[in-house]
């Protein structure tokens, strides 16, 4: 089996790891996957964001997929990935704990004088000052320095990362997905110099290194009290082209154990998407998700499925020239035979099934409600056939988690489409409408969702993803279904029951995709 | 389409059935009616006035089979056409299906009652009950399995009975 491991850094990789959570919700991601993050930052809320929804996703599989007690079919694609960490968590930072400023990384003043002084002219009085615990500030030769200095076997978080070189001399494939920004801090120093450390240790022909390297893609108004070293969101584009030249560089000169990435895409978009908050590190620090970040992850989905691209080092994705962005516009990820690849098919039965579950299924399966129904065929043939056990703690579990996981995954839709909207461009993917309250993103960078779901869905279902086919079910039709509807062999419990909504959430064949090549 | 399927199945198999039976009632021997027919019938008159009888009785019961049909497309035609987005919208113990199976059954009833009065030539007064009866029986052997069978599982009446008693016993 294929070991794939996703590293993000900083809070664009944080983002893009919230993607392909999702992703691997709906079935598009790998069987097994490891999963890391890169920040001194720990209370970025970014990174906060993508680690609650780790921790949602984990939880939620494991109660989905309890041998004995609830658990899905084996055909399944719904939480297929498992998901690990490291031992030490998730979150790795480049800055010990104990450490505040990059003059206590390096003990400046036990420096000898010749390095001291090189230290001094490499680096501003206010950058050896910075406190690193927000973040590296936009400024990468500072990460770099400091990131360089700490990616070792001997932490506990890169263990299983370097341990890969064992799977790989098992002749087991090994992928290694990057993720992080060209233009920030943390990201743009964190990205080649990481890259350039597996590739020097995992040095085998089963081991490929991707990467997806965000180009500038989104600004925020400058914060009024941040100190005078901050993300300046002005000198993206200017850090992004000096970036550019140097892994331009990099690339067209491969190193002793060969080039540095496989494959590594290039995102961007054509204007600078506008963020509503302003804000630079810590816990304020949590950007509503866009488009790109999907892209992003959509890029180490195929990766992970398919394997680098031989021919090509260097993938741009693009999209088709229109004032709408539609699922077109979305890559399409190629998979094995009997997954489907087509993210419209994919995400939209994810989105039709969150909106059924949240907004009718998954109320009336609590506790005190869930009797009234015991009655309805569907009920008798899926969960108490199946001995869901619904008056029992596991069972309300399994239904709360994934409750959760439903409004997590809408709201991080309707944000994604919402917020990656501009003048010129707007992205019509489902009708977000129904679905997402009016107003500003919440604390966690997430739109809020409509109390009334049902009534704003129940009518427009069939057609509440873009291009649905013609006969994707209502929910009058899914509930007939259900009522007519076989647990799957195999599964058992509350999960048979959300197996057989998930299928009859399916969308028919819409019209044929228009994918420019 | 798809939810109008199962209604013209069931129709079709009624028609069927119901041929089959007035084909079998059709072949049996006037005689055996002769029991039941007026005393004023005696000797070759009374073949006659039992086939006359034969062919009311059958009368009344594809009238009542007739109804019963009727009475089952209405149901299945409004069960099939009824939306319920939401299980909670399922009704329990629909007054419509109430309404439906008294309103055929009380025409079974008047329908019967009449075709027994004005053109079962010859039936003993005594019996009239009785035909009347197995018209009622024809009509429940043929309403029933078809409201019951063919409706839609989210509309089946034996559901929604057993949620109008399961909210009783919650009451």
């Amino acid at each position: 089996m294929t070991k794939s491991y996703f590293i993000g850094i900083g809070g664009t990789g944080a983002r893009c790891a919230e993607a392909m959570l999702h992703l691997c919700a709906a079935g598009l991601g790998p069987e097994d996957m490891w999963i890391g993050f890169v920040d001194p930052d720990s209370s970025n809320g970014n990174l906060e964001r993508t680690k609650e929804m780790l921790q949602l996703y984990q939880a939620t599989r494991a109660a989905l997929r309890n041998p004995g007690t609830s658990q899905v079919s084996q055909e399944t694609p719904l939480f297929r990935t498992e998901i690990r960490t490291a031992r030490s968590g998730a979150c790795w930072s480049q800055v010990p704990a104990e450490v505040t400023s990059m003059r206590d990384l390096f003990h400046h003043s036990a420096m000898e004088e010749d390095g001291r002084n090189l230290f001094d002219a490499l680096y501003l009085r206010e950058e050896q000052d910075m406190d690193l615990s927000h973040g590296f500030r936009a400024r990468p030769a500072v990460g770099a320095a400091v990131v360089g200095a700490r990616v070792a076997p001997e932490e506990d978080f890169w263990q299983d990362v370097f341990a890969a070189v064992h799977e790989a001399k098992q002749n087991r494939d090994v992928r290694i997905f990057i993720v992080g920004s060209v233009f920030g801090g943390t990201g743009a120093s964190g990205f080649p110099v990481i890259a350039g450390r597996l590739r020097e240790a995992l040095n085998s022909p089963r081991v490929s290194i991707s990467g997806a390297l965000a180009l500038p893609y989104f600004t925020y108004a400058e914060p009024e009290s941040a100190g005078p070293i901050y993300a300046h969101p002005g000198a993206f584009i200017h850090q992004a082209r000096g970036a550019l030249e140097h892994y331009r560089d990099m690339l067209s000169r491969p190193g002793p154990n060969g080039p540095l990435f496989d494959n590594l895409y290039m995102l961007g978009w054509p204007r600078l998407l506008s963020l509503p908050v302003s804000r630079t590190g810590g816990k304020g620090q949590c950007n509503p998700p866009l488009l790109p970040e999907l892209y992003g992850a959509l890029a180490a989905a195929r990766f992970f499925l398919n394997g680098p691209t031989r021919d090509a080092r260097i993938l741009h994705i693009a999209r088709n020239a229109s004032p709408e962005l539609t699922w077109d516009d979305l890559p399409g990820v190629e998979t094995a035979a009997g997954m489907d690849g087509e993210v419209k098919t994919v995400l939209g039965r994810m989105l039709r099934f969150s909106a059924a579950f949240r907004g009718v299924y998954g109320p009336l399966l609590a506790r005190p409600n869930h009797r009234l129904y015991e009655r309805h065929l569907w009920y008798r043939r899926l969960l108490a056939a199946t001995n869901a056990g619904l008056d029992g703690d596991p069972a309300q579990n399994a239904r709360t988690k994934l409750d959760s996981y439903c409004r997590a995954f809408l709201r991080w839709m309707v944000t994604i489409v919402r917020c990656s909207s501009h003048d010129g461009l707007a992205v019509n993917l489902f009708n977000d409408g129904s679905i997402g309250a009016d107003g500003p993103p919440d604390g966690d960078g997430l739109l809020l969702l409509h109390d009334d779901l049902f009534e704003r869905v129940k009518r427009i279902f069939p057609t509440l993803v873009t291009d649905s086919g013609p006969d994707s079910t209502s929910l009058e039709t899914i509930l007939d279904n259900l009522n007519a509807a076989r647990p799957k062999p195999g599964a058992e419990g509350l999960s048979a029951f959300v197996e057989a909504l998930f299928e009859q959430c399916a969308l028919a064949n819409g019209k044929p995709l228009r994918r420019s090549a | 389409m798809k939810k109008f399927i199962p209604t013209l199945l069931a129709v079709f198999i009624q028609v069927v059935a119901c041929a089959i039976i007035v084909a079998l009632l059709n072949m049996l021997d006037p005689n055996l009616f002769s029991g039941l027919l007026d005393d004023r019938f005696s000797g070759r008159s009374q073949k006659f006035a039992a086939e006359d009888l034969k062919f009311g009785i059958i009368v009344v019961f594809v009238s009542s089979i007739g109804l019963a049909i009727l009475g089952s497309l209405v149901w299945l035609v409004y069960a099939a056409m009824k939306v319920v987005y939401h299980p909670k919208d399922v009704p329990a113990l629909s007054p419509v299906w109430s309404a439906n199976t008294l309103l055929f059954f009380l025409a079974t009833i008047v329908l019967d009652y009449l075709l027994v009065g004005r053109f079962v030539y010859g039936l003993r007064v005594g019996y009239t009950v009785h035909v009347v009866l197995l018209g009622l029986l024809a009509f429940l052997v043929f309403y029933y399995p078809a409201t019951f069978f063919a409706t839609r599982p989210t509309m089946r009446p034996s559901v929604l009975f057993r949620n109008r008693l399961f909210a009783r016993s919650q009451a």
